[in-house]
């Protein structure tokens, strides 16, 4: 993988474009490491590098970017739609990212899940792994938060 | 002339966003058919006639590589063009599924614009509706 610093830039970029262009939330960087908490979605990551990417976002974020993807009112969001919504969400940054630390490279990615608030065990690295980026973000007061974990072998 | 559309995609909100977004493009679309999966879509072939597939890779039970497989065995299925939108966007995975049959790909996330000028490619039709037209000189659809 890059180095730290270009690849925290580089899954920054993703987490932007994918925000930005398909949910129409604009993030902003948070300086303290972020809050890692809320609802969660996870996608798993196999080539030259494995791992795993999970996402983290409080309830007004995730609801505001099903909203804003389906442009549909508050009170026609759905339980169904906020998991959907976040692991696409997710596997979209996941691709992105990946693409941009290497286009050459086949990367298989696995098919996302989504993890509810109480499962906070997702922010720790597993046997194995280890945490290679820890992105936090806000929108409006509300937390977003991205980890990136690598396996080591 | 309208065209039938299976939509592919294991994300119910995927699907949402790409069937409004070829609605609002202009295209004309008679049937909008909705699969999570290639096997699904498969199923949909068997009782629907489809002009177009707009497909994913990344899916459970039968991918969309998979499905393109299973498409260009079937003498009635091979000559439908499929659209491949997806997150997986290597020079080598793209070149899979064009080797695979695929007419054209988008990568995750898009802009309506680009799933738009595929579309129309692929079919070779105009914005306007006819056929042999230049999406880029037509215009008139706004987002």
């Amino acid at each position: 993988m890059d180095g730290t610093g270009e690849m925290k830039e580089k899954l920054a970029a993703s987490i932007f474009e994918v925000l930005e262009k398909m949910f129409f939330v604009f993030l902003e960087p948070t300086g303290d490491g972020g809050r890692f908490e809320g609802f969660s979605a996870g996608i798993g990551f196999r080539g030259p590098v494995s791992g795993r990417l999970e996402l983290f976002s409080s309830p007004g974020v995730s609801r505001a970017m099903v909203r804003n993807m389906l442009n549909i009112g508050e009170g026609e969001v759905s339980e169904a739609m906020l998991q959907d919504g976040l692991k696409e969400a997710v596997n979209m940054i996941c691709g992105n990212f990946l693409r941009k630390h290497d286009p050459s490279r086949v990367f298989d990615l696995q098919i996302p899940s989504f993890h509810g608030a109480e499962e906070t065990a997702r922010r720790d690295p597993a046997p194995g792994e280890e945490v290679a980026a820890a992105l936090g973000f806000v929108a409006d007061g509300e937390t977003l938060g991205v980890m990136l974990f690598l396996d080591r072998s | 002339m309208s065209f039938n559309i299976l939509i592919v995609d294991d994300s119910n909100s995927m699907r949402a966003v790409i069937k409004k977004i070829v609605n609002m493009s202009g295209f004309h679309m008679d049937n909008c058919y909705e699969a999570g999966n290639g096997k699904e879509a498969l199923a949909v072939l068997a009782d629907a006639w489809v002009d177009i597939i707009i497909s994913d890779i990344n899916m459970p039970e039968m991918n969309g590589l998979q499905m393109l497989g299973a498409l260009k065995e079937n003498q009635l299925y091979r000559d439908i063009p499929v659209v491949i939108v997806t997150t997986e966007g290597s020079a080598e995975r793209m070149e899979e599924a064009m080797a695979g049959g695929a007419k054209g790909f988008i990568k995750k996330p898009f802009l309506p614009e680009d799933l738009k000028r595929t579309l129309y490619q692929v079919v070779g039709v105009g914005a306007d509706g006819r056929y042999g037209g230049d999406e880029g000189k037509t215009g008139g659809v706004d987002f």
